[in-house]
């Protein structure tokens, strides 16, 4: 029975992992796929760097937005405070919370990443059209962005 | 813009050129493309092959530059910009032009024999490590062969495989013998002998029991003979190797005005190409360019006081596609940036700067919002505008920048964040920083709410810009039938949605609704098509619906960075209230708040920028136009100053 007891901390746990581990993968997957393409580009035009470090850097953003979600169920939940005691239908309710942005979390980041490597192609031919490489990214974000807005708010009304 | 167009006399081209080039504002219109004349055409070959000639000097320049770099690497400060050269240095420099390229012709003889040398010293290194195991051997090592017999020398690994050869030989060509001259740890060293008219075969039995035979050496000598030749050759090779690459290190050291005569060649060569195309007679040239309008008195001035030049300007036409140059106030300027980046206005469109500036600096404020990150922000454009003198596009984006950074700093005081909750955690929440309006964490909902009320602020002034654009085009009904019903629809829906006012958004959005119906589609005769046509103009809602939510982008940028500010100061503090704990504590917060500041900046300037893109501009903006070119001087490595007197000259 002490499983049972205990139940609501480990869901909430599991709540709080999800939403930093799958976000995070498909960050790190795109970020290290569009890394790859732009040291590719470096070869030629080493002054690129700065440009192309910036699309680099935007499909790192998913990651951020699942360790702020998993930062709000730890924190909502007041597992940072200690002795919290949470039952299993709220642990059930955080874990349920949490599934918008770890799951498009990590296909938004899969997709951006995928974004930006066609968008260092173009800053390879047209430096100068870098802002529309970024936009273009960046669109892909919104999905991310209003998953992360839905977790985020569901775990602010977990009472 | 007017359109300028210049005649004057051909002998005086040059410096006329020379002239625009340096007052910068104009941009010389191609020629049309007429059929060259064949004699046109000849004249017009030596200048062409005149610029090929600069571009190539130029390029070897740039190498010579590199390697004068490399051996001779200068400290330079960081944040120190390019070097400065004032204008009599530039001619003293243009001067030397031969003596420099001279020294570029023996920098690059000696780069070429440096390599060949390099090459010769890999070879014969090899060859030495080959020899070395036979010095013992007394035999001359060109002559294997007499009239009969060829002897091969070469290296066997293993006992095994001299057994194997050996019995292989004996089988197949037993008028042969192989023997072992030495052996040591890399094998064994043989020597086979056999009748020249049976070599063939032997030599390929041999190959196939794992026989390496020694390079055929073609100067006589004994092993040893060779050896010490060889290192006699690598000596010489070395020596000369030391000579020349001191050498280059000498020449090396005319960098810095390697540099210079680079620029130098590189005015030249445009004002040549600038001027090859221009037409003309055989004493006269003449030529057409775009200058702002405020700027064209000062060029005519800078023209005529001058030279012998006929001038003429009148304003660009209606139908002419002139370039664009923005022309806004001091503080709305730096905002170009972000238009250009999207697309220059078109000649038939306004210029959206000044209605973007104010709503760029507030959402991108808002998206950042803390007091200690906006300071960070405009600090370090400070530092860049002022000790880096950031100049040209990435000195408005720096500006620009700078100006958000302050935004951030006011939104950053109304939601009570300094790098995050820094202040609380460092004092264990005896000091907390009061948000003048409200703290997103504890109330969420209201700042999603608050996201979508400024979205629909922004939206609603893009629609007015469209309103206004239609006014003045004479479309006045376009703007009151299909613009202004939105406004109420949407203000209505809001005041419903929102609760107060009773039915009064009701109403609103009825009424507005009611005209789009009506005569959302008055293009068509046809009333029951007239009135489909209105029902289906309804169905913008979803756009507009979409536009305003996207706003709610907002409050997740602010939650972003606040939380992972907290994060930072969370994982900093875990060390408590210690010498040790504080230390600790900076070097994560440098680490982590660096890393947040440079990231929230990002998602702030990229998601402000698209907030302007899509939802903003596409209200009423389309663009299609192209910014304003001047010939000008352009450099690669260093400033080219004024000196006083031209200055003054100018002025």
């Amino acid at each position: 029975m002490e499983f049972l007891e205990n139940l609501g901390l480990i869901l909430t746990f599991m709540a709080g992992a999800l939403a930093a581990l799958l976000p995070g993968i498909g960050s790190a997957k795109a970020v290290g796929r569009v890394g790859e393409m732009a040291a590719g580009v470096l070869t030629e035009d080493p002054n690129k760097f700065g440009k192309l470090l910036i699309l680099q850097a935007l499909p790192g953003t998913q990651g951020i937005y699942g360790l702020l979600t998993w930062f709000m169920v730890l924190q909502q939940s007041g597992l940072f405070s200690a002795g919290a005691d949470i039952t299993w239908q709220k642990g059930l309710a955080y874990l349920m919370a949490v599934l918008p942005i770890a799951i498009v979390g990590y296909f938004s980041a899969v997709y951006q990443g995928r974004v930006s490597e066609a968008g260092v192609a173009l800053v390879a031919k047209r430096p100068e059209e870098q802002s529309k490489a970024l936009v273009m990214a960046a669109m892909v974000e919104t999905y991310a962005i209003l998953a992360l807005l839905a977790s985020v708010l569901t775990i602010f009304r977990i009472t | 813009m007017e359109k300028l167009t210049v005649i004057g006399l051909r002998e005086e081209r040059d410096p006329i050129m020379d002239t625009l080039m340096r007052l910068g504002a104009v941009e010389l219109i191609e020629p049309p493309a007429e059929q060259e004349t064949s004699a046109e055409e000849a004249a017009l070959v030596p200048e062409r092959q005149a610029i090929q000639g600069e571009i190539s000097l130029m390029s070897r320049l740039e190498m010579a530059i590199d390697i004068a770099r490399r051996r001779h690497p200068v400290k330079r400060k960081m944040f120190s910009g390019r070097r400065q050269v004032d204008a009599a240095t530039l001619m003293g420099v243009a001067g030397r032009e031969k003596e420099l390229l001279g020294q570029i012709a023996r920098i690059e003889q000696n780069q070429t024999r440096i390599a060949e040398l390099r090459q010769q010293l890999g070879h014969l290194a090899t060859l030495r490590d080959l020899l070395q195991p036979w010095e013992g051997l007394d035999l001359d090592l060109k002559q294997q062969q007499t009239a009969h017999v060829q002897v091969f020398l070469g290296s066997l690994d293993t006992p095994e495989m001299l057994r194997q050869a050996e019995t292989q030989l004996r089988e197949e060509v037993p008028e042969s013998l192989l023997t072992v001259l030495s052996e040591d740890e890399g094998g064994l060293r043989c020597a086979a002998a056999t009748l020249r008219s049976r070599s063939d075969l032997a030599r390929s039995i041999l190959r196939k029991a794992g026989f390496s035979p020694l390079p055929e050496i073609d100067t006589p000598g004994t092993p040893s003979e060779q050896l010490s030749r060889i290192s006699g050759q690598i000596r010489e090779i070395q020596q000369e190797l030391a000579r020349r690459e001191q050498e280059l290190d000498e020449l090396a050291q005319s960098g810095a005005d390697f540099e210079v005569l680079h620029d130098f060649l590189l005015i030249r060569h445009d004002r040549l190409k600038a001027s090859s195309d221009l037409p003309g007679s055989q004493h006269t040239f003449w030529l057409q360019g775009w200058v702002p309008a405020h700027l064209v008195k000062s060029v005519a001035r800078g023209l005529e006081s001058r030279f012998m030049v006929a001038l003429s300007h009148e304003p660009a036409g209606p139908e002419d596609e002139y370039p664009i140059l923005l022309s806004n106030s001091k503080l709305v300027k730096p905002y170009e940036v972000i238009v250009e980046m999207f697309s220059p206005p078109s000649t038939r469109e306004q210029d959206p700067t000044p209605l973007l500036a104010p709503f760029f600096f507030f959402f991108f404020g808002m998206m950042l919002s803390d007091i200690g990150y906006g300071l960070l922000l405009s600090g370090l454009c400070a530092l860049l505008l002022f000790k880096v003198k950031a100049k040209g596009e990435m000195g408005r984006m720096v500006k620009m920048l700078f100006l958000c950074g302050i935004s951030s700093v006011i939104w950053g005081f109304l939601f009570g964040s300094f790098f995050g909750d820094m202040v609380s955690v460092l004092s264990q929440g005896r000091l907390v920083i009061p948000a003048l309006w409200f703290n997103p964490m504890d109330d969420a909902t209201k700042l999603m709410i608050w996201s979508m009320i400024f979205g629909v602020i922004h939206l609603f002034a893009g629609m007015g810009a469209k309103a206004y654009l239609l006014f003045v085009t004479g479309r006045g009904k376009d703007a009151v039938l299909d613009i202004f019903p939105w406004y109420l629809i949407i203000a209505g829906l809001g005041i419903l949605l929102g609760g107060i006012g009773g039915q009064t958004g009701l109403y609103l959005a009825l009424t507005g609704a009611s005209v789009l119906v009506l005569f959302g589609g008055r293009g068509t005769r046809n009333p029951v098509m007239r009135l489909l046509k209105g029902l289906l103009s309804l169905y913008d809602i979803t756009s507009y619906i979409s536009d305003i939510l996207s706003y709610t982008r907002i409050l997740a940028l602010v939650l972003a960075t606040s939380v992972i500010a907290m994060v930072v100061n969370l994982l900093g503090f875990l060390g408590g209230p210690s010498i040790t704990g504080f230390f600790f504590y900076v070097l994560v917060a440098i680490l982590g708040h660096g890393l947040n500041l440079a990231l929230s900046a990002l998602s702030a300037y990229v998601h402000t920028s698209r907030l302007h893109y899509v939802e903003f501009f596409g209200k009423f903006y389309d663009g299609g136009g192209r910014l304003w070119r001047p010939l000008t001087i352009k450099t690669r490595y260093v400033d080219i100053v004024r000196s006083p007197a031209e200055a003054m000259e100018k002025a």
